[in-house]
């Protein structure tokens, strides 16, 4: 019997060629794509879990909490992670502080290799015994033990050394500080939220600069591993006890710490000083639930598609029910059928796969691969439910056609389609409204895209350019580098910043007089050189910028500093021309307010505004130190001419230094790749569901002409015309369509503004956007059915009447 | 009212041409009540669809109230028809999702009557069918003699000129069927023209005419005497 079945599948499989391929492929589209949403979930799930210890490992985060102020760090200060070792020695087994000046650009030289380093690192030497570094030469356990030697990373030796040993090799850093490499780690999976390349002890650190004992600073990445068996929450409980007795008095009051675990870093941390930039577990989610609509979406078109397949064999089942075939052998025979289509389909997910993820790869700029699928039992689950799915819709589909009465076929038929249509309806509803709050989500996600790297940031970032000289001549010589910029034609104004602007700022104690109250407060800071506020067009309120002349050349210059308007409100200076010449005072003393400036994002557009100072940097050792990067505005388009040019001014200056080149506007776009993630997945997404869902409507209608072909056959006897037939078709699916925009738009309504929750600034949903959602469904809806119809419509009359 | 020349159809399939209709020629007056018979098969139903309208000839030509239609477009055929032809089947064909009343009354529909016009014609014609009574059930809630009575009074609702009939009692027992003939009968008193096809010679007793075909040609064309 079964022999049989398989053959009848089988022959079916190829009688119905194009009915099989939708079939087959739909479901494979929805399988595979919700294979690579696992796949991916399953990485992002993973970070950090590679390392022995990970259940053990946490990292302190700071809180400074004060009126409308509160700021979050991902580091701590230096003091911080022995106080707590030697307080809490019950607790902890072993502390790492890991630090690099929050400066991604080391420069590393050995013999004519010179590179600018990313991860470069000085860290405490227990980071062996805490993470996990492979060793590939050289010995862990004394490996960081000296001063000035480094452990460094596979891809890094290879880089500089190729096939030779470096071991015992001297590479220099930042072009003074010859250090020794000691080991070699294989690199760090992509899957960690940190990526180590080259290693250096604190006790190098020291030689840089005297060992910070300061509470006030916080720029240390602290680890810590707890012993074995301890509950991080018994340790957490004496945090609030330890501020207060190691912080110092200025913020004690205000702050507190915390604990985060290693592996909840990459997708539930968004603090500031941040290692890496994480992404979202919201993001995760989002995805695995869209890739899970689509699975179910083609399920759903998987059951449309077998059930009009069963109504073309209502004669072969009547025939084997004559013949003496039970119900429940029917029953087996569909069941079997669309186990082997589901079969089919898993196979082609596969094969899908291996075609899909490089463009995965390719478009996301992330790395997965098909091995992934064994990872988290990704594979097994999705066979699983490939079966599950084919065993429902093969009884559903069995049950249905087990149905079938053995005589008066053709009568039957009609009826049966018209209660099939009922369930059908329902489908196509569920489809739809799917497809539509899917639709609606992909236009607004894209406009906030848009929006977010479109708006207007309160300074011109466009045609700028943006150069990190942290450590470099160029920051010690920035005068005289610049005046030499400033010579070329091309270039329009020239000045130098502390962090990168509208991604990263600062934060600096200052003292106020507010309502005759002395306040203090730690406000967001840039500093900043000469003509900052000319460079980046931003608005002036009141005032003007910093004076030449009063700070440039004088050690003993009087403090000058521009605040913005949410600063001026925060201080009660409703009228910005009052705030001119008032003092803040810091600890450098006074400083004098000389302008007000329009607000502008320092962070991404998911913050809020926040106040703002601006303070020159006076001409002294603070200044080079201050001056990180170098802000070049174009007066146009910015040529390979000009690069060229500054390249080679950079060179003369410090020539082994390669000179990296960020447009102001690209780097700062780069703040939304988690959103430019979930906006290629939302398309990709989107455009499957409907394509699977236009598959379905397509199944529905053609199962519609089949109930249909003879009563539209009696209505043209009686004069129907075309288009009146074509009304009747229409009216059901636009009855379908209003009652899925109906659901649709509210749903979509609450999902979206929910999802605005993570931007400070967003864009507006605008009615259009639902109109235009709709008409797209609308469209191609109305076209696939009228097709249909007009295939009815202009079928032959005779045919249609003739008893069957 | 109705005149074929040198009429042919052919059917094509991938394989095989088949002959239904060959050269015939056929004048019916309006008043008259034809019958036509012949065995399965000789092209009766065929002829009766191509002078409903409902299909068109491979070659000759027809005239309906002198003009020639032969070679109308789909569009041209429906408005003619729905004005001037009603129908009846062997198997009703009657709309099962529709009421009786929605069923007589969608003619109506299709020649843009005003509501208030279809429910007064309906009605009337269901008094006249003695069906009205039954006006709110469905087809598959009617016995075979109502419901062919309810697809006569479809056909007769939009008082068409012509009605075609093809074998009006054969799905019904005597009485029934006897029944149904004096309908017919009855509509071609008082001026409908009748074109019936009929196996029941008892049925084409009734007819003023009854044309013999077979083999798709006319074979005999017996006169009753009135």
């Amino acid at each position: 019997m079964l022999k049989n079945f398989l053959k009848i599948a089988y022959r079916n499989l190829f009688k119905y060629k194009y009915y099989s391929i939708i079939n087959i492929l739909g479901f494979a589209i929805g399988i595979s794509t919700f294979a690579i949403a696992s796949i991916f979930s399953v990485e992002e799930l993973s970070y950090d879990s590679f390392h022995n210890k990970a259940e053990r490992i946490y990292r302190i985060a700071n809180v400074y909490e004060k009126d409308s102020t509160l700021n979050k760090y991902a580091t701590s200060p230096f003091p911080l992670g022995n106080a707590l070792k030697n307080e809490y020695p019950q607790f902890i087994q072993n502390v790492v502080r890991i630090f690099n000046f929050q400066n991604n650009y080391h420069l590393v030289e050995y013999h004519d290799k010179h590179y600018n380093e990313k991860n470069f690192f000085y860290a405490d030497p227990s980071i062996l015994d805490i993470f996990d570094f492979d060793f590939i030469l050289g010995n862990k356990a004394n490996a960081l033990a000296e001063p000035n030697t480094v452990i460094i990373s596979e891809s890094i030796k290879n880089k500089y050394f190729g096939k030779f040993n470096p071991l015992g090799k001297e590479i220099l850093i930042n072009e003074g500080f010859p250090m020794t490499v000691a080991g070699v780690f294989k690199d760090y999976p992509a899957e960690s939220h940190v990526h180590f390349d080259i290693i250096t002890s604190f006790s190098s650190l020291y030689y840089v600069i005297p060992e910070p004992k300061t509470w006030l600073w916080s720029p240390c990445w602290t680890y810590i591993l707890l012993k074995e068996n301890t509950n991080s929450n018994n340790l957490e409980k004496n945090f609030p006890e330890f501020v207060k007795k190691y912080f110092d008095e200025a913020v004690k009051e205000n702050s507190t710490i915390f604990l985060q675990k290693l592996t909840d870093i990459h997708l539930k941390s968004d603090l500031e000083s941040e290692i890496e930039r994480n992404s979202k577990s919201l993001y995760i989610y989002i995805l695995l639930t869209i890739s899970l609509f689509l699975l179910f979406v083609s399920w759903l078109n998987f059951i449309n598609l077998s059930i009009v397949g069963s109504i073309t064999r209502i004669r072969e089942v009547s025939i084997r029910k004559i013949l003496g075939s039970s119900k429940r052998t029917i029953i087996s025979q569909f069941f079997i059928e669309a186990l082997l289509f589901s079969i089919l389909s898993f196979l082609v997910a596969m094969f899908l796969l291996e075609i899909l993820i490089p463009f995965f790869n390719y478009f996301t700029g992330r790395y997965i691969a098909i091995s992934g699928l064994l990872r988290g039992g990704v594979l097994i689950k999705i066979f699983f439910i490939a079966l599950l799915a084919g065993t429902i819709v093969g009884i559903y589909t069995g049950i249905y056609a087990s149905s079938f009465p053995t005589f008066n076929l053709g009568r039957f038929k009609h009826k049966l389609a018209s209660k099939k249509w009922f369930s059908g309806k329902i489908l196509i509803l569920i489809q739809y409204t799917i497809s539509l709050v899917l639709l609606i989500a992909v236009f607004v996600n894209f406009k906030q895209l848009i929006y977010l790297k479109n708006s207007k940031l309160g300074f011109d970032e466009k045609n700028v350019l943006l150069i990190p000289v942290v450590n470099t001549p160029i920051a010690e010589n920035y005068e005289a580098f610049k005046s030499v910029l400033i010579k070329n034609p091309e270039i329009k104004s020239v000045s130098a910043v502390n962090h990168i602007i509208g991604a990263d700022r600062a934060y600096r104690r200052y003292f106020y007089i507010k309502d005759g109250m002395k306040k203090v407060q730690f406000f967001p800071e840039l500093i900043v050189r000469h003509d900052f506020i000319k460079t980046l067009g931003i608005d002036l309120l009141a005032g003007s910028d910093f004076r030449k002349g009063s700070t440039e050349n004088v050690e003993s210059a009087r403090n000058e500093i521009i605040i913005n308007e949410s600063l001026a409100k925060q201080l009660g200076f409703n009228n910005y021309h009052s705030a001119l010449r008032k003092k803040l005072v810091s600890f450098k003393g006074d400083e004098h307010i000389v302008g007000v400036i329009l607000n502008f994002n320092t962070r991404s557009l998911h913050n809020p505004v926040s106040p703002l100072v601006i303070r020159l940097s006076n001409n002294n050792s603070d200044a080079t130190e201050d001056t990180k990067f170098l802000v070049i505005k174009f007066k146009n388009r910015i040529s390979k001419k000009t690069i060229k040019f500054v390249n080679q001014l950079w060179k003369s200056y410090t020539p082994n230094r390669p000179m990296e080149i960020n447009l102001l506007d690209k780097l700062l776009d780069k703040q939304y790749e988690n959103e430019d993630l979930l906006n290629f997945f939302l398309w990709v997404f989107s455009i499957l569901i409907i394509i699977i869902s236009s598959m379905g409507v397509w199944a529905i209608t053609s199962l519609l002409s089949i109930q249909r072909t003879k009563e539209i056959g009696i209505r043209k006897a009686l004069g129907a015309s075309i288009p009146e037939i074509l009304r009747l078709f229409l009216k059901d699916f636009t009855s379908i369509l209003i009652i899925a925009n109906l659901v649709a738009w509210p749903v979509s309504w609450l999902i979206l503004n929910q999802w605005f929750k993570n931007f400070a600034h967003h864009t507006v949903i605008e009615w259009q956007i639902y109109v235009y959602a709709s008409l797209s469904i609308l469209i191609l809806t109305l076209g696939i059915v009228t097709k249909h119809a007009l295939k009815v419509a202009n079928s032959n009359t005779v045919n249609a009447l003739r008893d069957e | 009212m109705l005149k074929t020349k040198k009429l042919i159809k052919i059917f094509r399939s991938d394989e095989i041409e088949t002959t239904a209709l060959n050269n015939v020629n056929l004048e019916i007056a309006e008043g008259e009540f034809v019958a036509i018979m012949g065995p399965s098969g000789c092209g009766k139903s065929t002829l009766l669809n191509i002078l409903g309208l409902l299909d068109n000839p491979t070659s000759g030509e027809i005239y309906f109230n002198d003009s020639e239609v032969a070679n109308y477009s789909e569009r041209q055929r429906t408005k003619l028809r729905k004005a001037n032809v009603g129908f009846v089947f062997q198997s009703f064909n009657l709309i099962d999702e529709l009421s009786v009343y929605e069923n007589v009354e969608l003619p109506l529909l299709y020649l843009k009557y005003s509501a208030a016009e279809r429910k007064k014609k309906v009605l009337e014609v269901l008094e006249y069918m003695q069906i009205a009574h039954r006006q709110k059930h469905f087809p598959q809630q009617l016995s075979g003699g109502q419901q062919q009575r309810v697809a006569v009074a479809r056909a007769v609702v939009t008082n068409p000129k012509l009605i075609l009939a093809d074998e009006p009692t054969g799905n019904l027992d005597s009485v029934n069927g006897e029944d149904v003939m004096d309908l017919l009968t009855q509509l071609n008193n008082q001026g409908t023209t009748i074109v019936m096809v009929t196996h029941s010679a008892t049925d084409a007793e009734k007819a003023h005419r009854i044309i013999q075909l077979f083999d798709g040609h006319i074979v005999t064309e017996s006169i009753k005497r009135v």
